[in-house]
């Protein structure tokens, strides 16, 4: 009675049913419905590569604060009547407009979507407001040592490409002028190579339909957006920051990623499980579970469109910084020099091939996952390729991938802490250099 | 608006219910969308349970219910979900304490089997050692989460201004260092055993399944635990209305920029009269829409534009409160910015609320209705909340229909009722002075 039930196999991963249409104008748009509950979720994703990095921020902010017909109120309070809201977001490849609404409200979203970016107008006291709202977020980051580290390795892994800098300066935005925003609006908010996911309770042909009426008047060819391949990561020693009284230290890791595409991607996916990829993984129980060094650590394969990159984190208390960076290239030399056990590379799968599922149960998350893959020319059929790549990696797939990409011999590390207090720890175990 | 056979029901999925001779209520709602299934207890135990000396016990409790059980080692629990493919948490507050696993389908049966195992078998697996070891990890966050974060502890502070000495909520459920460290293992052996039973819990199971399956299963690993008799019941939450004396307090601190909140008393959760405060928050505070936005934010530009809202905590066995935020705006005065917060509450009596306003409101409570139960993890825990908290699964379908009967007049008579000046909670925040730096 109180034995542990058998498990069974994975079940079959069922995509729902979905339809797609490229718009006059060049907008892909994918409709795909799931009738969970009477919303609609919605997620435009506009190519920004190589945009100016404080006026693509400060856009972002203010995309919604204004049309020649509209204020900043009536698009908020115009988007409430039908439930919804909408929101922009920046990174280095993209603009990415997110919002949802009752289903009913849909007409009156695109509505309100195709005013803004068609005639989004910048006014000058709204840029001036969310000018000073960047600038206060951007001050309090810097106070704070995951954004500082964040930067630190980004430099250090990217060098003179475009990613290495992903955060601007408060002075570059405070320089930033509404005209600004405008000419970077008229440049690079057009649907030439935009993709407009539309996900909810209705069927995808009604939902082209919507977006083919509400946004066929927005026109225009973009810019070359096209970010150059990332480099390949350099190793060295590895880079100290300094964060006097620090009481932890940052450490993080950079190892070589592979796009989503590539035939080894769900082998080097699950033994990056393994390593760190989630609670249950060889890394939380080494310097968690059985050392205590500190609250969580993480590591996860970031995929962007110029390149892919695997980066372990973990937040240390001072005093242990040297013992947690000798058990984290342990862990990672273990990986690269021994095949996984067969048990706990079923787990590693069981749990892959599970989130690959909850991830797509809802509407928002089928929005989010098929936006995202847009970017990279994928639909979510990809992710049914993917769950077959999962189910038949063999442990000698995965050993092959991580001796390949996991080696600590390849790792880039830098580490944010109090100097003085963590130098000596490091220094006896790797080359260091101060940041 | 949501089309009528819609809006008829907050809950249109089925809903089946059972009850185990030993008392664990069960309540199943299929829904084959996506093969998923989430699996949630309710216990009808949280911190207004605590007497005083034991502040955060029922929270520490949480975390050793993942630490092992009679035929569970410590971290497999974690193992053995997320092994599965699935993904799991759990969650204290005043009220109740919850558990809950989304799984892929074919493996309900394992999350059920786990969920047995530490319901029936906790206490032989309970050790001085994870005690000690949870203990410190609680501390962590509560340094974390409350005491290391500008405005943390805003809540820690409320709560004691609103409630009286003595009553449930007068303490937060993340407890007193001093509780914490004096916690023994014994208090910790019989809180299992007083609370920690079939007849003082709710499984819910939401998803890829149906209810005979769901009913076999829960006879198969829960039917044989004991009832247990005489559970205690928390001391009583009734209170007469509002505060009849103003409260105020002022923290100088580590904030980067003045912030007050200020608080009522309404009525408890699932009432008329809260779900008349629900709406009243939304109207005053909700989005850019709101009143409290257009106002002092967009109107006087007094208050930051990202840090001013209202909202209500749903809380069921007293007079839950409705809390009102802002955030000064560097160069005005916290008093402008109380002054300005006084008007706009003032307002919602002087100038009745609109009814394009009582629309945005009402759409807006609709999608984060829907929004809410968009996953079956949400369904299942709302399902969980009214099986019980009133004893009736299907009375979560009654809720939004509460809102959108909500009208003008209705929130107008609340405002006036509830945010009278004499029952008010003012709770500020002040930065420390600092010396200039260039």
């Amino acid at each position: 009675m109180r034995e542990l039930p058998a498990l069974g196999p994975n079940r079959k991963l069922k995509l729902p049913k979905q339809a797609e249409q490229t718009l006059d104008n060049g907008l892909t748009v994918i409709a795909i419905r799931r009738s969970a509950v009477p919303l609609v979720e919605l997620r435009l994703r506009v190519p920004f590569g190589r945009a100016p990095l404080a006026r693509a921020m400060l856009l972002s902010q203010t995309l919604f604060s204004g049309t020649s017909t509209m204020s900043t109120t009536d698009i908020a309070a115009g988007l409430q009547t039908v439930g919804g809201a909408l929101d922009a977001g920046h990174d280095p490849d993209r603009l990415l407009i997110s919002g949802n609404a009752l289903v009913t409200g849909l007409d009156r979203m695109l509505e309100i979507l195709a005013g803004v970016l068609t005639d989004a107008t910048y006014p000058t006291d709204e840029v001036a407001t969310e000018r000073e709202v960047l600038v206060d977020h951007l001050q309090v980051a810097q106070q704070q040592p995951a954004h500082l580290v964040r930067v630190a390795l980004l430099k250090r892994m990217y060098g003179r490409h475009p990613y290495a800098v992903q955060t601007p300066e408060p002075g570059q935005v405070k320089g930033v002028r509404p005209g600004q925003l405008r000419a970077l609006h008229a440049d690079r908010v057009r649907p030439d190579g935009a993709t407009l996911v539309i996900v909810g309770d209705l069927p995808p042909e009604r939902a082209i339909e919507a977006a083919a009426k509400a946004l066929d008047g927005w026109t225009g060819l973009a810019r070359d957006a096209v970010v150059p391949p990332v480099p390949p990561l350099e190793t060295g020693p590895l880079v100290l920051v300094d964060r006097p009284g620090s009481v932890q230290s940052s450490l993080r890791i950079a190892l070589p990623g592979l796009p989503r595409q590539h035939p080894d991607h769900a082998a080097l996916q699950l033994a990056n499980l393994v390593f760190g990829g989630y609670f249950s993984s060889r890394w939380t129980e080494n310097i968690r579970e059985d050392k205590g060094y500190t609250y969580g650590p993480h590591s996860g394969i970031e995929h962007s469109v110029a390149g892919s990159a695997l980066i372990a984190s973990a937040e240390v208390a001072t005093e242990v910084t040297g013992p947690a960076l000798l058990e984290t290239r342990y862990e990672l030399g273990r990986l690269a020099s021994l095949p996984v056990e067969a048990e706990e590379l079923e787990q590693a799968r069981r749990y892959a091939l599970g989130s690959l599922q909850l991830g797509i149960s809802t509407q928002a998350g089928l929005a989010t996952h098929a936006a995202e893959y847009a970017g990279y020319g994928l639909r979510l059929d990809y992710l049914a390729e993917h769950a077959a790549k999962l189910a038949a990696a063999t442990r000698e797939d995965v050993f092959t991938a991580a001796q390949q990409y996991l080696a600590p011999a390849r790792a880039v590390t830098v580490v944010l802490g109090d100097a003085a207090a963590v130098e000596g720890q490091l220094a006896a175990l790797t080359e260091v250099q101060r940041a | 608006m949501p089309s009528p056979s819609v809006a008829t029901t907050g809950y249109p999925w089925p809903i089946e219910t059972a009850r185990l001779d030993n008392g664990l209520r069960v309540v199943v709602s299929s829904d084959r969308t996506a093969p998923v299934v989430c699996v949630n207890l309710w216990y009808d135990v949280g911190s207004r349970h605590e007497p005083a000396g034991q502040t955060g016990f029922a929270h520490l409790f949480e975390h050793l219910m993942f630490e092992g059980s009679v035929h569970v080692a410590k971290t497999e629990h974690m193992k053995l979900v997320q092994g599965s493919g699935g993904s799991l948490n759990a969650t204290t507050n005043p009220d109740r304490t919850n558990y809950f696993e989304t799984m892929p389908s074919e493996h309900l049966e394992l999350a059920l089997w786990l969920e047995a195992d530490r319901m029936g078998g906790l206490v032989p697996a309970l050790t001085q050692e994870t005690l000690d070891n949870q203990r410190e990890v609680v501390k962590n966050e509560r340094r974390q989460r409350y005491e290391n974060v500008p405005y943390g502890d805003a809540w820690l502070r409320l709560l004691p201004l609103l409630y009286p000495p003595g009553h449930p909520y007068h303490h937060a459920t993340i407890g007193s260092m001093e509780d914490l460290n004096a916690a023994d293992l014994a208090t910790f052996q019989a809180f299992h055993t007083l609370y920690y039973a079939p007849n003082n819990a709710v499984l819910t199971v939401v998803g890829d399944t149906d209810a005979e399956t769901v009913f076999g299963l829960a006879q198969k690993y829960f039917g044989s635990l004991p009832a247990k008799p005489d559970i205690p019941p928390a001391p009583d939450g009734t209170l007469a209305g509002g505060l009849t004396e103003p409260a105020r307090e002022t923290v100088v601190g580590a904030v980067p920029a003045a912030r007050i909140y200020l608080s009522h008393r309404t009525h408890p959760f699932g009432t008329p009269g809260y779900d008349a405060a629900t709406v009243l928050a939304t109207v005053l505070g909700s989005g850019r829409g709101s009143r409290l936005y257009q106002r002092l934010a967009d109107g006087k530009r007094i208050a930051q534009p990202d840090y001013i809202g209202a909202y209500g905590v749903d809380l069921a066995h007293a007079p839950a409160p409705v809390i009102v935020t802002a955030t000064v705006k560097d160069g005005v005065a916290v008093e402008d910015l109380e002054a300005g917060l006084g008007e706009v509450l003032d307002s919602l009596v002087d100038e009745p609320v609109t009814e394009a306003e009582l629309d945005r409101a009402k759409a807006l409570l609709t999608t984060s209705w829907w929004r809410g139960l968009s996953t079956v993890g949400g369904r299942a825990d709302t399902l969980g909340r009214y099986a019980t908290q009133f004893g009736d699964p299907a009375r979560a379908g009654e809720r939004l229909g509460g809102w959108l009967a909500v009208t003008a007049a209705d929130v107008t008579q609340a405002a006036a009722e509830l945010f009278t000046p004499e029952s008010r909670v003012t709770l500020t925040y002040l930065p420390e002075q600092t010396e200039e730096t260039a």
